[in-house]
């Protein structure tokens, strides 16, 4: 069963369209959400835990339908929300106890003083939390979020008010818990390079759309065609040579290998172990040069035709 | 069932960080010292029932209008805080993205603030029949029967004033909106009769002077007599019926309608 299953999904406010028809499936493990800022990531999280009614079509989690069987749901997920807030006039452990019994855990003093210590917050445990700092918030609200191991976690641009080296921090405990503990993720940013070190998956959403989805390798692939890598026992003999190539576009050497742009690729791969051969040299490696997720957004954002 | 009791006991003590006591002794301050005539003219053993009369005249009816003050105070300011600021503020999104109902919030949101607000209410209305003139306190617990009447129609429109401001609080989603548009609300029938020429003395505010009215009907000689059945019914089948048409109202727009933002 997929963990997340969206078909047709449409939500409109007044005459703003905010999502428009999406459909999205994601499996277990950690999935991200990225686009621009009103891209509909945050819509799109809401509507998946019951905050929000959708206008049209169907979403599902667990196969749970997120308006009619959102109570179900939320018991087996945990949230992380933009710029959350929590009850100021409480200490930290007292919120987290609330959460645990809201969540039907046993023993909740006990379970929420071993998650505040987990997410580094023990010290502050007996303090209100209208004095914590925004790095304390997010680690509260790291904890609120993984209490009880829940199965899946919503993380909404959970990076978002903390500085370099809080957002490293951070990104380490939530890849932690989620290896440690088999709980699946969900993270929505626009921080790309975030996604990249946490997800195994993601959706590039665009204006309500999803432009592109899938795995970040299936991606890379995908969207690194047209840059190959060539090493050969000889690399400046194989440059001249490929050079002359109809299916290289362009060819130069970086760090002492060679790099080509390619026509086409199939042909290429082809004509390399030809002219390899014509050459009489040895190819040590021949590869597509995977792109990084930030090279994947930027050619889905210009193949979509949104910028040039 | 539990999980509601607990529910309601976390809204029920975030409410009382308003400094709900703070203002329970400022409004019995304020009614037994602004409204009051002080004295009393005891004496025994005249009839007792013309005491009766003669005391709640001077001193009871003529305060307990005054407890509409902190009743739409309160009602007010408990649901624009409790229910406007927290769906304002982020709480509401919060606090739903846990194993929670949206009936059982609701509800529990209601009834604190119901709640909260009937002990402002009944510490003034406790300031006003005991505190000024305990004399005449000790004829009023004498019959029961006046102070359930009183309290049922205090209760009722409690009930009434909390309604008006929980449905504005929930369609306006704003603090200072909510504050503002449930006065105006509250104040509604009172403005539209004036136009209209048809008066709505059993709403509040413009019921302040039923309390006092209905404790008069029984004048000096014919205390004994039934209280006017109509006024009474006027004063709390009304509100009962306005007020639950509008709690259901915010009811179904909470539970069904409303997207958390």
């Amino acid at each position: 069963m997929r963990l997340i299953e969206v078909r047709g999904l449409v939500k409109c406010f007044g005459g703003v369209v905010a999502l428009s028809g999406i459909d999205l499936e994601a499996s277990r493990g950690a999935f991200g959400f990225v686009g621009p800022n009103g891209a509909g990531k945050t819509t799109m999280v809401k509507i998946l835990l019951g905050l929000m009614r959708a206008s049209r079509g169907e979403a599902r989690i667990f196969g749970l339908d997120v308006w009619e069987e959102s109570f179900a749901i939320r018991r087996r997920v945990g949230v992380l929300h933009e710029k959350p807030t929590f009850p100021g006039w409480v200490t930290g452990v007292e919120f987290l106890e609330y959460v645990c019994k809201l969540k039907g855990l046993r023993e909740p003093r006990k379970t929420a003083l071993k998650e505040l210590c987990f997410f580094g917050l023990a010290e502050a445990a007996g303090r209100q939390i209208g004095g914590y700092s925004a790095g304390m918030m997010q680690r509260l609200g790291l904890a609120q979020a993984f209490v009880g191991e829940p199965e899946l976690v919503f993380l909404d641009e959970p990076t978002a008010n903390l500085d370099p080296l809080g957002r490293a921090e951070f990104l380490e405990m939530v890849k932690e818990r989620c290896r440690d503990g088999g709980i699946s993720v969900v993270i929505s940013t626009h921080i790309l390079s975030e996604l990249e070190r946490v997800c195994d998956s993601v959706a590039i959403l665009f204006e309500g759309a999803v432009l592109e989805q899938g795995g970040l390798d299936e991606l890379a692939r995908k969207y690194s065609e047209d840059l190959c890598l060539v090493d050969s026992t000889d690399n400046k003999r194989m440059l001249e040579g490929l050079e002359r190539l109809g299916s290289v576009e362009g060819a130069w050497i970086e760090e002492e290998i060679v790099k080509v742009k390619v026509r086409d690729r199939r042909r290429f791969e082809k004509d390399v172990v030809g002219l390899a051969h014509d050459l009489g040299l040895g190819v040590r490696r021949l590869e597509p040069v995977l792109s990084g997720l930030e090279d994947v957004y930027k050619q889905v954002l210009r193949r979509g035709g949104v910028v040039e | 069932m539990s999980r509601f009791r607990f529910l309601f006991g976390w809204e029920f003590r975030n409410l009382l960080r308003f400094p709900v006591l703070e203002l329970l002794v400022g409004f019995a301050v304020y009614l037994a010292v602004l409204s009051g005539e002080g004295g009393t003219s005891f004496n025994f053993p005249a009839s007792i029932g013309s005491q009766i009369a003669s005391h709640i005249q001077r001193h009871f009816h003529t305060k307990v209008q005054y407890l509409y003050v902190p009743m739409l105070f309160a009602a007010v300011v408990f649901a624009s805080v409790g229910i406007a600021r927290e769906i304002e503020a982020g709480y509401v999104k919060v606090m739903l993205s846990y194993p929670m109902r949206r009936r059982d919030l609701f509800l529990a949101k209601f009834l604190s603030c119901f709640l909260a607000t009937l002990a402002i209410v009944g510490g003034a209305a406790f300031a006003v029949m005991f505190v000024q003139n305990w004399s005449v306190s000790l004829y009023i617990v004498s019959f029961p029967f006046t102070v359930f009447s009183v309290l049922v129609l205090l209760v009722v429109q409690t009930f009434y004033v909390t309604c008006v401001a929980a449905v504005v609080a929930v369609l306006s989603k704003n603090t200072a909106l909510s504050f503002i548009g449930s006065f105006g609300v509250l104040y509604l029938p009172d403005y539209m009769s004036g136009l209209i020429g048809v008066k709505v003395p059993f709403l509040p505010p413009d019921s302040t002077g039923i309390l006092g009215n209905f404790l008069l009907l029984g004048d000096t000689s014919a205390f004994w007599r039934l209280y006017d059945l109509t006024t009474f019914l006027e004063a709390t089948v009304v509100p009962i019926l306005i007020g639950a048409v509008l709690f259901q109202f915010s009811y179904v727009y909470f539970t069904r309608r409303f997207d958390v933002v």
